[in-house]
């Protein structure tokens, strides 16, 4: 096999790991913008990059406890944000409050 | 010999501790929105375990969010209608016991084939617990590990729940595992000499079901709430909302759920 040949192997080898990685990393710059059509997936791919690090993951959990007293499940919402979470989580405080006001978390 | 002294020496306790009535109160804390209360009497190698129907009040609030960090948590508690006291009865040398269980807000007579529980109790640790000092003990229980101290001062071998079966009374029992329950030993009286607070003309008035049963047709109504519930869930633009099943009981895998 030539030189040529093993470059070229190389290059379609990690143009694939690009592809895939550009995918992952679509799926968590679609949280916060959309993305548009990609034509140069190498771009979007750093782009991406760069936005998920600068980007915070927030975690909100609903604990689901039965008469007893036992845990029988949860609901975790999870999002990204650009600062901090606490416009996340007072969002997420409102919404369960307000399903349990009006008898919608079947309490 | 050492065994076989040892073995006497048990068998004698436990022969002796028949005669005499014993009552223990245990705090029993099954997740952080819930302790109960269980009183466990003794007496003529028959347990009878009473955990309260109400949770003790809960002094802080169940809410944990800290806008600092990057998770936060609520807890609700579904309204599964009326809840009973959870009564058990149990007989020593007997598998089969009993034990009265809510559901969807009817008392029930559940009859529960325990299965026999062996104790490892080759351990040197020796903690005191209160005033008591106890020694280690581990169990295999149905798709978990049971951790036990037990004291030899009172050669009773009652514990809390459906757990019992060691040389001493148990101080305290947790098991292993994501959500463990606690039971610790509030308070004792030996010799106790007053009755036991349970009705067993009502007690065995009660519908009856196998454990299977019961466990099949509580896992469905727990389903279906939580199935209305995601329903209800609101869309959140950006948001990923997902949805976990957590058996939070003791009892991780039963028998017929095996294989």
């Amino acid at each position: 096999m030539s030189l040529v040949a093993v470059a070229a192997l190389s290059n379609a080898a990690f143009a694939g790991t690009d592809a895939k990685a550009s995918k992952e990393n679509a799926n968590v710059k679609t949280t916060t913008e959309k993305l548009a059509e990609s034509n140069a997936k190498a771009k979007v791919s750093e782009a991406s990059k760069e936005s998920k690090s600068m980007l915070t993951k927030c975690v909100y959990t609903l604990n689901v406890y039965n008469g007893s007293g036992q845990v029988v499940g949860t609901y975790t919402s999870q999002t990204y944000v650009e600062n901090s979470c606490s416009g996340f989580f007072d969002n997420c405080r409102t919404i369960y409050r307000h399903m349990l006001a009006s008898g919608e978390l079947g309490i | 010999m050492n065994k076989y002294f040892l073995f006497f020496l048990f068998s004698l306790a436990t022969t002796v501790s028949y005669g005499q009535k014993l009552k223990a109160v245990y705090e029993y804390l099954l997740s952080p929105v819930a302790t109960f209360r269980e009183q466990v009497y003794f007496q003529d190698g028959i347990k009878t375990s009473i955990r309260d129907s109400l949770a003790q009040p809960k002094p802080q609030s169940t809410e944990n969010t800290n806008d600092e960090e990057l998770s936060g948590s609520m807890s609700v508690t579904l309204d599964m209608g009326k809840v009973y006291r959870n009564i058990v009865i149990q007989k020593n040398n007997v598998s089969q016991l009993v034990e009265t269980r809510s559901l969807k807000g009817s008392n029930y007579l559940v009859s529960d084939e325990f299965p026999p529980l062996v104790w490892n109790t080759n351990y040197t640790d020796v903690d005191t617990l209160g005033k008591h000092i106890c020694h280690k003990a581990t169990a295999t229980y149905r798709g978990t590990t049971l951790v036990a101290y037990y004291t030899n001062d009172i050669p009773v071998p009652a514990g809390p729940y459906k757990f019992g079966g060691l040389p001493g009374l148990i101080v305290m029992l947790y098991n292993e595992g994501a959500n463990p329950h606690y039971w610790l030993l509030k308070e004792i009286e030996y010799p106790y000499t007053g009755d036991v607070p349970v009705n067993e003309k009502y007690i065995h008035g009660l519908p009856k079901l196998s454990l299977e049963s019961y466990i099949k047709k509580d896992d469905l109504e727990t389903e279906e709430q939580m199935r209305v519930m995601m329903s209800k869930m609101p869309m959140m633009d950006g948001v990923n909302v997902e949805h976990k099943k957590i058996r939070g009981s003791v009892e991780q895998v039963y028998e017929w759920e095996k294989n």
